[in-house]
């Protein structure tokens, strides 16, 4: 497997990239000498920044440009792993209704007034992801056998009944609560810290790995379950494993962020186009694509109506949507799964 | 929310420090802040950054022109506050953007702030001040902090007397008026009106009017067109949110009811909202405002 370091390793490099790039973006100019100073050493660039232009550097943007990469880096990867398995090109990290139980978390803890204390409410919205997971696997595992259909349709239903008690919980809300409650639901990284990220990454890089590991049985998944049940492959138990640990590595990177559209959605399909079905090189590929997708377009979404910010999920959409259509007609609209 | 008990709290501390100001030419000082939490300053704020326009209107209220070096979005009062360095609106701040003005003193408010940002704020090793003035007494206490907090007592207190005198005034001209049946709309799309244990009914109250959503519960509560028929207001009040011709149309909108006294009598009025929505000394001219739309005789 050549290709997977080779690619793996422009991935790196570009992710490495769009992280200097987007550290040295923001309301503020800094000096890029002395931005490569903090980060890689005085020894290694000349340059240095004032204390204010450290603050800003090291608690404002590198805490959000390590988080930025993480959820870009979740959504990717969730939304391949569920394209695959559903087999559906539609399908991407929200389908499950996990972002709606996420939202709904968010929300109750926000209309509550829980917002004095730190961290309320990335845990109310995990916690609300991880219910709606259980919620959804057991109303569609209940017969024993996961079958893929009715886990999208369940997951379809539990997110429009989520999605009336939002909009109900959105109506009852005083104004000042319902700004801070629809930058959630754009998506927002403004508020990312360290322990956000801290809390984040080990799950979604576990995660991550997990999912690699089942990269073989993901690809033989894509020729059908019987053929991949007389390949060898435990068809149930990789099925619900695959689901689980996705769900999990969704309603993470959503605790912290918020629902950032269309990164889930996008990256996997470009990512496929590119490089084919093998999920061994889709799944570290398009997480890297995820991070390079989500920090660049977080960038834009600082600067572009600076000293404010547009939520990062309508630059992502607004960004990934005509890309995506270019690519669509230069290369043909092919949907392959396996 | 414990008003009384800041209340007290508040007079203690003024005592305190103005004790501590005549020994000490206001350096060092402790203060507590209107969240009840202690803030240390140990010179006169230079740099400060308003973050709610009805802050920025109060510092300009007591000359504090040159220190102002940061607002939040809408700030549009006096017009010199408007271009000032913005770090964002109130309820989505910058941070870096405020970082990066090196203020030594921020002011936030309670209510309107995200408390999660002030906090980074003050993880950062800024100086926040939290304000929270919820009703005209409240007004006057923070004005008066903020003048113990910037070097400015007497000009707070000589703000404070006006603003309390021609208020006085008004209210005493009208105390023996008949008082009309009053209802304040501040939004329109879902009908949003002032109800009791707000600012404007207060207003109301004191412009020689009756606040009839008063009786509907505290806050601002939602109305349907039936409950306002019910409720018979002979004024409407329409609060304009920055767009005077989105209030006029509002305004048209009344026009069919005929039932409604006010509508009849055409006595429905816009006033410019941030005279009254804002906790800023401009809240006496809204309060004349008030009683020249509910008394227009006197």
């Amino acid at each position: 497997m050549r290709g997977v370091l080779a690619w793996t390793l422009i991935g790196l490099t570009a992710a490495g990239l769009s992280g200097i790039l987007a550290l040295g973006t923001g309301p503020t100019p800094l000096e890029w000498r002395g931005i490569l100073a903090q980060v890689l050493g005085e020894r290694l660039a000349g340059g240095s920044l004032d204390p204010t232009e450290r603050s800003i550097l090291v608690e404002i943007r590198l805490p959000r440009v390590l988080l930025t990469g993480l959820v870009g880096m979740g959504l990717a990867v969730s939304g391949v792993v569920l394209q695959s398995l559903l087999r559906n090109p539609l399908a991407e990290p929200f389908v499950l209704g996990i972002s709606s139980g996420a939202a709904l978390g968010a929300l109750s803890s926000m209309a509550l007034g829980a917002g004095f204390l730190p961290f309320t409410t990335p845990l109310a919205a995990f916690l609300g992801a991880m219910g709606t997971v259980a919620l959804v696997l057991g109303i569609s595992g209940g017969r024993g056998r996961l079958e893929m259909t009715r886990v999208l349709l369940t997951g379809v239903i539990v997110n429009a009944f989520f999605t009336s008690i939002i909009m109900l919980i959105l109506s009852l809300s005083r104004a000042e609560q319902l700004h801070s409650m629809m930058f959630w639901l754009y998506g927002d990284l403004s508020g990312a810290r360290y322990s956000h990220a801290g809390f984040v990454g080990p799950g979604a890089i576990g995660a991550l790995v997990i999912l690699w590991s089942q990269a073989r049985n993901l690809n033989l998944l894509g020729l059908g379950e019987r053929t991949a049940m007389q390949l060898g492959v435990q068809v149930d138990r990789s099925k619900l494993l695959l689901l689980v640990v996705t769900a999990l590595l969704t309603g993470l990177v959503v605790s912290v962020s918020g629902l950032i559209g269309f990164v889930g959605l996008i990256v996997p399909h470009l990512v496929r186009m590119l490089l084919g079905p093998d999920h061994r090189l889709l799944l570290p590929v398009g997480a890297l694509g995820g991070a390079v997708f989500l920090m660049l377009a977080d960038a834009l979404a600082r600067t572009l109506i600076s000293p404010s910010e547009v939520p990062v999920g309508v630059v992502t959409a607004a960004l990934g949507a005509p890309f995506f259509i270019l690519l669509l007609g230069t290369r043909g609209a092919r949907w392959n799964p396996s | 929310m414990g008003k009384a008990h800041w209340k007290k709290g508040a007079l203690g501390l003024s005592l305190l420090s103005w004790f501590l100001g005549a020994q000490a030419a206001g350096f060092g000082l402790e203060l507590t802040d209107e969240a009840g939490r202690r803030v240390q300053l140990t010179a006169v704020p230079s740099r400060i950054v308003a973050l709610a326009p009805s802050i920025a209107e109060c510092l300009f209220a007591l000359g504090m022109d040159q220190e102002v070096v940061g607002v939040t979005e809408h700030t549009n009062f006096p017009p010199q506050a408007a271009s000032r360095p913005k770090v964002g609106s109130y309820v989505h701040l910058q941070l870096e953007a405020i970082v990066a003005l090196r203020p030594d003193l921020v002011l936030a408010t309670r209510d309107g702030n995200p408390r999660e940002q002030i906090r980074r704020l003050e993880e950062m090793g800024l100086t926040v001040f939290v304000l929270d003035p919820r009703s005209l007494e409240g007004l006057f206490n923070t004005l008066m902090s903020l003048g113990e907090l910037l070097g400015r007592k007497e000009q707070a207190g000589a703000l404070v007397s006006r603003m309390q005198e021609r208020m006085e005034g008004i209210r005493r001209s009208l105390e023996a008026k008949a008082r009309p049946r009053v209802l304040l709309q501040v939004g329109a799309q879902p009908l949003v009106v002032a109800g009791a244990d707000t600012v404007q009914d207060h207003l109301i109250g004191l412009a020689g009017g009756h606040n009839v959503a008063s009786s509907l519960g505290r806050g601002y509560p939602m109305l349907s067109l039936e409950r306002v028929m019910s409720l018979a207001p002979e004024v409407i009040i329409i609060s304009s949110m920055a767009d005077p011709r989105g209030a006029e149309e509002e305004k048209n909108r009344w026009k069919r009811w005929k039932s409604i006294p006010a509508v009849k009598n055409d006595r429905i009025h816009v006033i410019d909202g941030d005279l009254i929505d804002r906790p800023s000394p401009r809240v006496v001219e809204g309060l004349q405002e008030l009683a020249s739309i509910i008394h227009p005789q006197s």
